[in-house]
């Protein structure tokens, strides 16, 4: 019964306050703040830097009310982007079809991550890559995991017709793995981190993202719906200064960063401690490094190639990194930032 | 609170179909509710998995993260959790459909129970090509078929459903009695937002959560909650306003099985007293032989007159009528009580009521030379009828009706007879302006052996005796009490077709 008129109040407070400052946005004493929606995953990759921005006020000062909403996967958030729900989201390596196909635009690289991982059930005879034939092993569609997977059962000399896939979410992955019903499976942290914990020594990690790197370079960016920079280009140059100050921030400061996407994500702190090598994190100068020395695009045209030779994309699809990637975004935001330190 | 509304569907849906004494309509809209449920619980357990909404709007759904965290984690395939969504989505239009027929009185809808097993066709067709290998196989195969085919069963699903409810608001709008249209309008409430909710959910299609990724047409409608309509300010008004209706539909639900379960009851109750009909026949004898004991005190008392030497012929005379007075009494009275008690053999007819009942109001002029009757004969129709116990029937509400007007002492009593049509049935009005009938009596009244008279000469069989003849008569009976104004018995008696059926 406490809970529920807890909730009673938590619908009146947020009626409240969601219709509240539906047009008067707080103002700043020099802008207007304006609202937008943004799509994280669950895991400190995807949400370090944007709730960084939240809870230490960087997207405020850029001029931002930042909303942060939680998705499952990437190709969901572009689902959600299109749908018109969600302005801007993380998005992993898998997903990165979509902008290719000309169904996002990228505005932002996060970071190369090192996230994904196949692992096997030892107990189960999955020791080596080579055991996965005739398996059954459990992916989410569409993800970088799944793209790890195809790449573990290549170099295994394996097609996706010697093995059993089957189509999960990463929750219901963690809990096949664990309960046994499953003999393998491709997700990411902290869903990997969860299954090892579980499962000891009966669990090896067989690849990752690492192993792949040079041929499918794991990248993590913010993207948003096609036309959505040319037609709101002060809310991407807002977006990009609070994403960039709160990298810096990160770079000094990662213990109140984990703190704080502890109580985003409502998990236990040691659990984000857990992910903090997940990821090549980088302070605003090393991007604007990386990107004037031309490395960023490489990434994109590195992992271009790879979904093609992988067969999730045709030589039709290819597309200038420059087309679907705004590089001109970032180096303007960049220089803004990493000026001014 | 998403979750709390399908815990209060789940109670409903079990609750209407376990219950042996509620009926066939009833069972029916507790399986559409537990389909609905099926479908609710399958979407939230998806939205868990895929997320797609704020922090703040898990308690909304899930009430606490614990809730959310197990079905987030709940080891199921989406081929396994899609196929178990079209399963709940495909099967509520077509049980919410049959409920609504089955409910059904109005002559323009009826025919279509005749066609409803056909219903079923688009129904099979749907569980056939949403079983995920079937669909997958289909879209590789005929991909320009399948597609329009799915969207076209999709808008059968609504039909069905909107179908559904026109029949129920058709329905409530032609009951015309005030007491019947109130315990409808109950139902229809309930009928109707168990119909938004299912409508709110209809966005989530089952085949998104199985081919999210590989189907442009089912990719902006991939997760219910992503819908730009849904923003998350009418998302939380929406569930507030579904959560509320459920609530309210379950009170309003909970009122209209609690009349018929108080109905069901009473009836229950009536059959054990007629079971345990051998005491009150002990009660019944042991009155006569009270009065055969009073008789026989008479008689020796004549035959003391008789022993005198000079015999009053006129005291003897005044014993003997006193005789004949109680013998004429006890002779009505186990007349009455034989009709009451024994298995009146029915034999139906059609009949004209207006011509039956003009005989009716005859008999009572007859008998009642003084009382005031007037027939209101609005559409008389054709029914079928066993003239003799349907007239002694009448006859004995008349004669209550005309004593509650003695016993008040008014100079201006009247008897109202209203007969006319409402939907499928013949409705019979007999209004009276005597003593009326008070509220705690109003089941009370057609128990055996009731009576709130308290008269020596009542022995409480007469309304027994009409509510069985009614039946008989594939009809029912109720009483409005209106203690100022007198009584008003309501017979309802189904209007007979040539060549249909009652």
């Amino acid at each position: 019964m406490k809970k529920l008129i807890k909730s009673l109040l938590l619908v009146s407070s947020l009626l409240a306050s969601s219709f509240a400052p539906l047009a008067g946005v707080a103002a700043q004493e020099d802008q207007e703040l304006i609202e937008i929606n943004v799509a994280y995953m669950p895991n400190f990759g995807s949400s370090y830097d944007i709730v960084t921005g939240v809870y230490g006020g960087f997207f405020e000062e850029a001029g931002l009310k930042v909303n942060l909403v939680e998705f499952a996967d990437g190709p969901t958030i572009i689902a959600a982007m299109e749908s018109g729900s969600i302005d801007v989201g993380n998005i992993g390596p898998g997903a990165h079809v979509l902008p290719i196909q000309d169904r996002a635009e990228i505005i932002s690289f996060a970071h190369l991550g090192n996230a994904d991982e196949v692992l096997g059930r030892t107990d189960k005879g999955v020791n080596t890559i080579e055991d996965l034939a005739g398996k059954k092993i459990a992916s989410a569609s569409g993800t970088s995991a799944e793209q790890i997977l195809m790449l573990t059962l290549q170099e295994a000399g394996l097609t996706a017709d010697d093995v059993e896939i089957i189509d999960m979410d990463a929750s219901a992955i963690v809990t096949a793995m664990i309960s046994g019903s499953i003999d393998a499976a491709a997700t990411w942290s902290p869903n990997t981190s969860a299954i090892k914990n579980e499962l000891g020594e009966n669990v090896v990690m067989l690849s990752n993202n690492e192993r792949y790197a040079e041929d499918f370079p794991s990248i993590s960016s913010y993207a948003v719906t096609p036309g959505y920079a040319d037609e709101n280009p002060e809310v991407v140059a807002r977006f990009l200064r609070g994403l960039y100050m709160s990298a810096d921030f990160r770079s000094e400061n990662i213990d109140q960063v984990v703190a704080w996407v502890a109580e985003q994500l409502a998990v236990d702190p040691a659990s984000i401690e857990q992910q903090i090598n997940d990821g090549d994190w980088k302070t605003s100068a090393e991007y604007l490094e990386l990107l004037e020395a031309g490395t960023i695009e490489t990434y994109y045209t590195s992992q271009q190639e790879n979904f093609i030779k992988g067969e999730r994309l045709t030589e039709e699809e290819r597309r200038d990194a420059s087309e679907y990637v705004h590089f001109d975004l970032m180096l303007e935001a960049l220089k803004e930032v990493a000026g001014q330190e | 609170m998403v979750i709390i509304l399908e815990i209060l569907l789940i109670f409903a849906a079990i609750g209407l179909i376990i219950n042996r004494k509620n009926s066939q309509e009833h069972k029916l809209l507790g399986v559409s509710l537990l389909w609905l449920s099926l479908y609710v619980l399958t979407v939230v357990i998806y939205i868990s998995k895929k997320g797609g909404i704020v922090p703040q709007m898990n308690p909304f759904f899930f009430l606490t993260n614990g809730i959310k965290t197990e079905f987030q984690f709940l080891e199921i395939t989406l081929k396994q959790l899609g196929y178990l969504m079209a399963i709940g989505r495909t099967l509520f239009p077509i049980f919410i459909l049959k409920t609504a027929l089955k409910n059904n009185l109005v002559p323009r809808f009826r025919h279509l129970i005749i066609y409803s097993h056909w219903f079923w066709l688009p129904i099979v067709i749907v569980l056939i090509i949403y079983y995920p290998s079937v669909f997958i196989l289909l879209m590789e195969k005929l991909p320009l078929v399948a597609l329009p085919l799915i969207r076209l069963l999709d808008y059968l699903l609504i039909a069905y459903v909107l179908l559904a409810l026109i029949i129920v608001i058709t329905e409530l709008f032609s009951i015309q009695l005030k007491m019947y249209r109130q315990q409808y309008l109950f139902f229809t409430v309930f009928f109707f937002i168990t119909c938004v909710i299912y409508f709110t959910y209809f966005l989530q299609n089952p085949i998104s959560v199985f081919q999210f990724y590989t189907l442009d047409f089912v990719w902006q409608r991939g997760l219910f909650s992503l819908l730009s309509l849904l923003q998350v300010r009418l998302y939380v008004v929406l569930i507030i306003v579904t959560f509320l209706a459920s609530i309210g539909g379950i009170i309003i639900l909970s009122k209209y099985t609690h009349f018929f379960y108080k109905k069901n009851k009473f009836e229950t109750k009536l059959r054990i007293k007629k079971n345990a009909g051998t005491p009150a026949t002990t009660m019944f004898i042991h009155g006569i032989k009270n009065q055969l004991l009073a008789n026989s005190i008479v008689y020796k008392r004549i035959d003391v007159e008789l022993q005198q030497d000079q015999v009053d012929t006129a005291v003897i005379k005044q014993y003997i009528d006193k005789l004949n007075t109680e013998n004429k009494e006890t002779l009505r009275r186990i007349e009455n009580l034989y009709k009451s008690i024994r298995e009146n053999r029915v034999v139906l007819q059609p009949h004209d009521i207006g011509m039956v009942f003009r005989d009716i109001v005859k008999k009572y002029q007859t008998e009642y030379p003084d009382g005031n009757i007037t027939l209101n004969l609005q559409a008389p129709p054709t029914i079928l009828l066993d003239r003799e116990l349907f007239t002694d029937a009448i006859m004995n509400l008349l004669s209550n009706a005309q004593e509650s007007i003695v016993l008040k002492g008014i100079q201006d009593g009247k008897v109202a007879i209203n007969i006319y049509n409402v939907r499928a049935y013949c409705v019979i009005e007999i209004k009276d302006n005597g003593l009326g009938i008070q509220e705690s009596d109003e089941l009370q009244i057609f128990e055996p052996f009731y009576s709130s008279k308290n008269s020596k000469t009542n022995w409480g069989m007469g309304l027994y005796f009409v509510k069985s003849i009614i039946e008989q008569h594939y009809g029912d009976i109720n009483v409005h009490h209106q203690i100022e104004n007198g009584a008003t018995f309501i017979i309802n008696i189904p209007l007979y077709q040539k060549g249909g059926s009652i």
